[in-house]
């Protein structure tokens, strides 16, 4: 129950630090680097008469049917032919488009998808020019749009955005990624900046030394906990729905809560209304994406004016194609749908469903084959509602909704006295209004409440090993203001309100100050940005990240666990250096307080000692360089880290522990990648990745000793375990051994480096289009190293291992029709 | 809430699911690296000293070994192992100092040894148990011969008494189910239940069940100093159902078969011990333990309190005159 105190915490969640408190120092940093930078902006406020003599251009963007287009892209284009400023339309359709110098313009407006519209204006001195574009649909097919499309998205989030770090794979892009079997999004996002993958078996990801639990990972703005399939080799998405995947890294505004590391948000395609069917088949399964929209009369009768929709499945077919041979154990499903409708007045309702499934099913095996009959299922359900409301002036009412859920269950069918299970669900409701107003503020705020329930047990052999359940409420709320002080300055700042009431626990409110400041340099082609903020987040999962495999197991903040309270204060130069050029370059500094592990050795007969508390910190410089463009494209990420975290060391024995501070198995100091898109002759697209990383750390042994067991049935005697039969002769390798390790992750493994490439070619026959593709990862079979092992026991002793994937070529076919 | 042991009691809960994840990951990579010769091994003593209380007295088993292929290996012969302790009863208060005496390996060590294994055994009856008593604190001194001391505490579980069945040897029907039921010992970490199966071969072989081992060695695990039941017999074994027969764990879900018959062990483990038995952080190279000797070595000082009994089928085994009883 709810203790009924309150507390409020200005600090951190436990006594912190030295280098957790730097926030404050921040804060006069940052005020300091205001008045700093805003000096030159005051002589050139007096020059150009302060932004008073600027215009203005607004208006909105429809597509054939008269209604609003999101996304689409507005540019000002001067009498040189350069485009001198640019805007995107929100959800409403609306644009906005401030600091016009006066003069004549082309207003050019076009989204990937429909045609493109221009207009000629004049802007005067303090005028509002307002206008309105109708867009008609166009085929998708022109590459040049793609590329033109992508191009000035880069800008407008250049040109928009004042201090979050983000980057947007579009899905294209993603299918020029190379893959394992397929086209993945939460893969292609290991190409980013900042980002360090530590498997080649798992799509799970760290972003700026957090750990993989810090990544809020969302489906349309819905959460999803654990959305991998097979322990993590690969994601759920269908990259036939992915619209596109935007990687926020850093310098999230005050609307953002919830993790503290990154957010990965992949939006769904609903398709733009026609009939069609994506399909394709690949190593690992078959899916089938199917989009249209409802038959006028039913739109209608729905309230609707246009009402489109996209639904898709995937499912490996291993198991099928083998079942006349053999039993193959494992598969996997999804099911994912879309629905985007448009209301006459403009409102918009997208709806976003999800679930799936993973099933490995080791009970149809004979017991020479595998010993013990096993069934083991795990999936994410997620369903989401969001209703866009415009208001005048390009205000938006924004109401969300959602569920989601992951559970997995391991079950013995011979043995009825196991049960192993993992849940966690949460439900959001959340509202949010967008007010622009006259001038050069716009006002965002909104509130949320979230209710999260999770439960997890292991038990076995009528006795239960681990268990856990709770729930919770986060109730959050902000106020976010943007402020343009002249046309060469953005300012966002504000504040978030989280309050964390838990079940069991003490009740917790962290208000997070966020501040960002933009200032653009060179004529508008560069800038310098800073932003610091706090972050909080009250849940938790307890996977090894050591295991290249796994599922994530989560818990709550509450009496067992804290939460996790992060400061981070990053500064950062970008700009785009030629044309098709865009470099950034940015250096972070973030503390991470509150976060936890296993306690391995903690006493059964206290239920509040199960995990651990600690802390860690990274600091880094990511480098990042995109060009865009006519001909080869691609970008290169270039990032230096380094993390630690601090626990207390249980593998000494000594209690009270005494603390330990390694780096996590994420800390890559150096990490490179390098992503080529190649338009080939003729209707061929290559594509190239090329990473490398410094080595991971990992735990060296250094000794190994037989393992022992004392057995009272044995008068107390010990017996060496995994020994031959007693009485028998021992051989080598026939018993355990236990290991005496260096101290943890002191040790690196070797650099590591991988080519991929991908080879893809569309045909037009009259019915549609068929891409058949190939991918080969690791072209020149490099023994990443994944696992040493240390046989001490050998003459001499000897160091073996597992390596990552070898050379891996896959082969697979898309049809649109 | 959690009443857990966050890993795995010799391989238990969680690393079964490694395990799976394993399988998987080796499926899917396949790819060994070559074989690099490494440097020598440290060297490191290892000392396991077990305590154990029985109903006829005390039993102090102390295991001197080191990491294999060490450089420059430090012998053990010489070394000295002693026990001091306090104990008290009621308004007793009764301290002992105890060197221990060395004897042959198997004192200490169930053959098979491993290879070239050069281990040294210590050992002490306290026969009555007038000084390793439950809930003694005992501390361990391990003086080496060429200099260096390792050392450990321990503090022995409470006394327990065994509940159900109430009678120390007893007579189940066959196919039947037993709970076990015993009371609380204090400062226990976990109990475990080892039994030892016998007859099975022949009880099952009418069944055409398979049975290699007799008797068959199969154990049991209660987490918590709360936990006080557990199921016999088919509750035992589940750290054996990667290994043992499928077929045989599964029948004995049931029960004893007629004919077969059993001695059953339940320890109530100290912290140490506990710890020791149950591992640390997932490592390929080996299992990892978490330690309570310290200093110029590693090892484990754990005790343990043990009561026994013999459960017997109406046809194996000696006959016994109580009946076990049955579920519920």
């Amino acid at each position: 129950m709810p203790s009924g105190r309150l507390r409020v915490q200005f600090g951190t969640a436990r006594p912190a630090p030295r280098r957790a408190q730097f926030l404050p120092w921040v804060v006069v940093l940052v005020v300091a680097a205001s008045g700093a930078l805003a000096y030159p902006w005051q002589l050139e406020s007096q020059v150009s008469g302060g932004g008073e003599g600027m215009g203005e251009v607004v208006g909105t963007v429809l597509d054939a049917d008269s209604l609003p287009l999101p996304g689409a892209t507005v540019l000002l284009v001067d009498a040189t032919g350069l485009a001198v400023r640019g805007g995107e339309t929100g959800a409403t359709g609306y644009f906005r488009i401030r600091d016009v110098r006066p003069g004549a313009y082309l207003v050019r407006a076009f989204r990937l998808g429909s045609s493109q519209e221009e207009q000629a204006i004049q802007v005067e001195d303090g005028e509002v020019v307002e206008l309105s574009f109708r867009l008609g649909t166009e085929a998708l097919t022109l590459e040049g749009i793609t590329v033109e499309g992508e191009m000035d998205a880069n800008r407008i989030r250049f040109l928009r955005e004042a201090g979050v770090t983000s980057f947007e794979l579009a899905g294209g892009e993603l299918k020029l990624i190379p893959g394992l079997a397929e086209s993945d999004p939460l893969r292609a996002v290991e190409v980013l900046p900042g980002v360090v993958s530590v498997s080649d078996f798992s799509a799970a990801f760290n972003v700026r030394g957090g750990s993989a639990d810090q990544n809020l990972i969302l489906l349309d703005g819905v959460p999803l906990f654990n959305p991998f399939h097979l322990g993590g080799i690969f994601s759920v998405f269908n990259g036939d729905m992915v619209a596109a995947a935007q990687l926020q890294s850093g310098g999230f505004p005050p609307r953002y809560g919830g993790r503290v590391s990154s957010v990965l948000n992949v939006e769904s395609d609903a398709g733009p209304g026609l009939f069609r069917v994506d399909a394709g088949i690949s190593l690992l399964a078959t899916r089938v994406a199917v989009a249209g929209s409802l038959p006028q009369g039913v739109t209608e009768r729905l309230g609707f004016r246009r009402a489109n929709w996209r639904v898709s499945g995937r499912r490996s077919y291993v198991d099928i194609l083998a079942k006349p041979a053999f039993d193959f154990p494992y598969h996997l499903q999804d099911l994912q749908g879309v629905f985007d409708g448009w209301t006459p007045g403009g409102g918009r309702l997208l709806v976003t469903g999800y679930t799936g499934k993973d099933v490995l099913n080791l009970t149809t095996l004979e017991s020479e084959d595998f010993p013990l009959r096993i069934f083991w299922e795990w999936g994410n359900d997620a369903l989401g509602a969001r209703w866009i409301l415009p208001r005048a002036r390009g205000g938006t009412w924004e109401l969300r909704t959602s569920v989601s859920r992951f559970q997995t269950g391991l079950r013995f069918p011979d043995f009825g006295d196991s049960d192993f299970s993992s849940s966690i669900r949460q439900a959001t409701v959340a509202a949010e209004m967008v007010k622009p107003l006259p001038g050069r503020w716009t006002f965002r705020w909104g509130g949320s409440g979230e209710s999260y329930r999770y439960a997890n047990r292991a038990e076995t052999g009528g006795t239960v090993f681990q268990k856990g359940d709770g729930q919770g409420w986060l109730l959050g709320g902000f106020l976010q203001a943007e402020w343009l002080p002249a046309r060469d300055w953005i300012l966002e700042g504000g504040v978030r309100l989280d309050g964390w009431v838990p079940r069991e626990g003490e009740e917790t409110l962290v208000p997070s100050p966020r501040l960002s400041m933009k200032r653009f340099v060179g004529g508008g082609e560069g800038a310098v940005k800073l932003s610091a903020g706090r972050y909080s987040q009250f849940l938790h999962s307890l996977r090894d990240e050591e295991l290249p495999l796994g599922l994530d197991i989560w818990i709550l903040a509450g009496n067992r666990a804290p939460h996790v309270v992060s400061d981070q204060l990053q500064l950062g130069v970008e700009g785009f250096v030629a044309r098709d050029w865009f470099v950034s370059l940015e250096g972070y500094l973030r503390t991470f307080d509150g976060v936890v592990t296993n306690n391995l050795a903690n006493d059964p007969n206290d239920p509040l000692d199960d995990f651990l508390a600690g802390d860690g910190y990274s600091r880094g410089v990511d480098l990042f360089v995109r060009r865009s463009g006519e001909g080869v494209t691609g970008n290169l990420a270039v990032s230096w880290l380094q993390t630690e975290r601090t626990f207390p060391d249980f593998l000494t024995g000594r209690d009270p522990s005494p603390s330990l501070t390694y780096p996590p198995v994420f800390d890559r100091r150096l990490g490179g990648d390098l992503v080529l898109r190649i338009p080939l002759p003729g209707t061929w697209n290559g594509g190239v990745r090329w990473s490398v990383g410094s080595g991971l750390p990992y735990t060296r042994a250094l000794a190994s000793y037989p393992y022992f067991g004392p057995r009272n049935s044995l008068g107390g005697r010990l017996l060496w375990l995994g020994a031959s039969e007693e009485g028998e002769e021992a051989e080598e390798d026939e018993g355990q051994f236990g290991v005496l390790l260096a101290p943890r992750n002191s040790q690196r493994f070797p650099v590591y480096h991988r080519l991929d490439v991908s080879l893809r070619r569309s045909f037009s026959p009259s019915w549609g289009m068929i891409s058949p593709y190939l991918d080969i990862l690791n072209v020149y079979n490099q023994r990443n190293v994944l696992f040493y092992f240390y046989q001490f026991d050998a003459d001499p002793p000897v160091r073996s291992g597992f390596s990552m994937f070898p050379i891996l070529p896959t082969v697979g076919v898309e049809v649109r029709f | 809430m959690g009443r857990s042991m966050g890993g795995s009691m010799g391989g238990g809960g969680g690393r079964w699911l490694r395990a799976g994840c394993a399988v998987i990951l080796l499926g899917l990579s396949g790819c060994e690296l070559q074989e690099t010769t490494v440097a020598v091994p440290e060297d490191v003593i290892l000392a396991e000293v077990f305590l154990s209380v029985l109903d006829e007295g005390g039993r102090a088993v102390a295991l001197l070994h080191r990491t294999v292929g060490g450089r420059d290996p430090v012998p053990l012969d010489g070394a000295r192992v002693r026990l001091v302790g306090t104990a008290t009863s009621g308004s007793q208060v009764d301290t002992f100092s105890h060197v221990l005496d060395e004897q042959p390996l198997d004192r200490c060590v169930e053959p098979p040894f491993p290879p070239e294994f050069g281990g040294r055994c210590y050992e002490w009856e306290d026969v009555g148990g007038s000084l390793l008593r439950p809930g003694a604190t005992v501390r361990l001194e391990v003086d080496l011969p060429r200099g260096g001391r390792l050392e450990g505490l321990t503090t022995i579980p409470g006394d327990f008494q065994l509940w159900n069945p109430s009678a120390e040897e007893c007579t189940l029907a066959p196919d039947t189910p037993l709970p076990l039921v015993w009371g609380q010992a204090q400062n226990a970490w976990a109990y475990v239940v080892e039994g030892q199966l016998y007859g099975l071969p022949q009880a099952l072989e009418s069944e055409g069940i398979p049975v290699e081992s007799d008797p068959l060695p199969l154990l049991g695990l209660s987490v918590s100093q709360a936990d006080t039941s557990l199921t016999f017999p088919s509750e035992l074994g589940l750290f054996d159902r990667f290994q043992e027969d499928r077929d045989l764990l599964v029948r004995l879900q049931r029960g004893l078969p007629d004919g077969s018959w059993a001695t059953v062990w339940l320890g109530a483990v100290d912290r140490n011990w506990a710890n020791w038995i149950r591992g640390g952080n997932f490592n390929p190279s080996g299992q990892v333990r978490v330690p309570s000797v310290f200093g110029d070595g590693t090892g484990v000082f754990g005790s343990s309190v043990v009561r026994s009994l013999l459960i017997t089928t109406p046809g194996g085994g000696p006959a016994t005159d109580d009946s076990c009883g049955s579920r519920g």
